[in-house]
């Protein structure tokens, strides 16, 4: 635990230095005045709280690809991956405490997109079920720290796996329901959506900001953490085999 | 403990690194050899020189012995611990400090850096506190502690590299060319430091180019080229057992080179190195001098660096 609240205290240390690491903020304005003006232009106040949504996960898979992700090849780069595997404390935990302090800004897109939405058109969403929205918020940030874990280990693998990522992005972006609830797309597409969290996440935001009762509240966060967990026990099994292998073909470090 | 019975911290049979050109998950491009059959001991509390142009397989060494890198075959082993199966008992007992640029987080703290590798090195909070503490002051940066490491100059950023390979106590530390960027003072203090160090029944193992800092601090160094050990003897004593040429230094610009036996000389301000094939020469040329009026003149043995040369060759550019 000392690990991993030191990696976390080193990276809030850092991001408070290097402000272009919070560049995805400036990226929420944009998206919530392109789809909060497309609902209030066709009057569908039914909308909005979709409009209110995409941005803020948008913003939360933002900080996990844009920085999150980076933290493992930024270490290569600044050639302290190698010091910190010469060090007899494990790197896991200090790598995850990192990506964790990353997620926890991830929660900032909410605000901001509420603040928007109130200052630029006047609308806030209800939330009638707070609870449900905030336990799904949190869900999804721990879900998306077990998802940047398994990133950052895959870039560690592979120098191509910056372009799949961001290739990726918009991808996940309409798989997940982000943008456009899932039955609204093409009937085949739909299955692939339950793999990625964010489907769920979205889905039970959306049922939490509505008056009807939420169905299956307990289930349905369980998915959730579920698929985080997955995704951090994968990420830790990755990252060990990709240190393992940094160590056998000698990529460390770049030259 | 080696079969001479002296206490060994490094231990290294046949070692052999080789790596393989290309991309992808297993490159199959051409086959480089870093290190081939290095077979090497350094004695607990010595300061040991590894000596070798770039790309002889020095830094390859000391990440091997770290546990960074995986070797191909051979083994090494640390404090008695073999670095690939034992590694949880080898790392909490070696240092590294890499030369360099990188290494170092530019938007932290040379404390925040120290209390960050503190941790990673097990070090309980009340402890790291003091020891960063400890260090900071030791390595001169006691003032700048709360600045930011990036406004250093490239000789502080190389006592925040110091200062972390310190900061577990211990028993070996690795220097991969720790004075590169350092100005003369700033050499001169680390030169000092490692004589503390070994005072205080450390063993070093030091990679640099600087002939002369290695003849200064090291006990032992040992000529490493394409991999493999050419050499392993005392500075003074490889250049004894060399059977390299013998010099004759004077304040002179008198024109020796009629005489037999001289095979180089060369004036640098004002003083006159002759280059002799042996003992007998170099007498010659003495009493040459000698006769001639010339007073401050003396033989010198063969420098560290004639015995690099000598061994390694003079191949200028060329890795």
């Amino acid at each position: 635990m000392r690990l991993f609240l030191s990696g976390a205290r080193t990276q809030f240390w850092l991001m408070g230095r290097q402000p272009d690491d919070l560049l995805t903020l400036c990226t929420i304005p944009f998206t919530v005045v392109m789809l909060l003006s497309i609902v209030m232009h066709a009057a569908r106040p039914d909308l909005v709280a979709n409009a209110f949504l995409a941005p803020t996960l948008i913003g939360l898979w933002g900080f996990s690809t844009g920085l999150a992700a980076e933290v493992l090849v930024g270490e290569r780069w600044n050639a302290t991956l190698q010091l910190g595997m010469a060090a007899p404390g494990a790197v896991h935990p200090v790598y995850l405490g990192r990506i964790s302090a990353v997620m926890v800004l991830g929660v900032v897109p909410l605000g901001e997109t509420w603040l928007l939405g109130k200052l630029l058109f006047g609308v806030t969403p209800p939330v009638h079920h707070p609870w449900v929205f905030w336990a799904a918020m949190a869900a999804s940030v721990f879900a998306m720290t077990g998802t940047s874990l398994l990133l950052a280990a895959s870039m560690l693998l592979s120098k191509q796996a910056h372009h799949y990522l961001n290739f990726l992005s918009f991808p996940i972006y309409l798989l997940s329901g982000v943008m456009v609830p899932v039955q609204y797309l093409p009937e085949f597409l739909q299955p692939l959506s339950h793999v990625i969290f964010l489907s769920s996440s979205a889905d039970l935001m959306r049922d939490s900001m509505a008056a009807g009762p939420v169905s299956g509240t307990g289930w349905r966060l369980l998915a959730i953490v579920g698929l985080g967990v997955a995704a951090l026990v994968g990420g830790r099994v990755l990252v060990a085999l990709a240190l393992r292998r940094a160590r056998e073909v000698g990529t460390v470090t770049y030259a | 403990m080696n079969h001479r019975g002296v206490t060994v911290s490094v231990h290294v049979r046949n070692l052999t690194r080789t790596y393989r050109k290309g991309k992808g998950w297993r490159p199959k491009g051409e086959e480089v050899t870093a290190l081939d059959g290095l077979t090497l001991d350094v004695p607990t509390n010595e300061v040991h020189g590894l000596l070798g142009p770039n790309g002889a397989g020095k830094t390859t060494l000391c990440k091997i012995l770290s546990t960074i890198l995986l070797p191909t075959s051979g083994t090494a082993e640390v404090l008695g611990h073999d670095v690939v199966a034992e590694t949880d008992k080898v790392r909490p007992h070696i240092g590294i400090v890499f030369g360099g640029e990188r290494g170092l987080y530019g938007k932290l703290t040379a404390r925040q850096t120290l209390r960050y590798w503190a941790a990673l090195y097990k070090l309980p909070d009340a402890r790291a506190e003091v020891r960063a503490g400890e260090l900071l002051g030791r390595l001169g940066l006691a003032d700048k502690a709360d600045d930011l490491v990036e406004t250093y100059s490239r000789g502080m950023k190389q006592r925040v590299h110091l200062a972390r390979g310190l900061i577990g106590d211990p028993k070996l530390i690795l220097f991969d060319e720790p004075t590169t960027g350092m100005d003369p003072v700033a050499a001169r203090d680390f030169r000092k430091l490692i004589a503390e160090l070994r005072d205080e029944g450390r063993t070093i193992l030091i990679t640099t180019h600087d002939m002369d800092e290695a003849e200064e601090v090291c006990d032992r160094v040992t000529l490493i080229d394409k991999g493999r050990v050419l050499a392993t003897e005392s500075p003074r004593g490889l250049a004894e057992m060399s059977g390299l040429h013998r010099w004759v230094e004077a304040e002179t610009a008198l024109d020796v080179t009629g005489i037999p036996g001289v095979v180089d000389t060369e004036t640098r301000n004002g003083l006159l190195r002759v280059k002799t094939t042996d003992d007998r020469s170099a007498r010659a040329v003495l009493d040459f001098l000698l006769d001639n009026g010339v007073r401050s003149v003396h033989a010198v043995p063969p420098r560290l660096e004639d015995v690099y040369l000598d061994l390694i060759g003079r191949r200028g550019m060329e890795i």
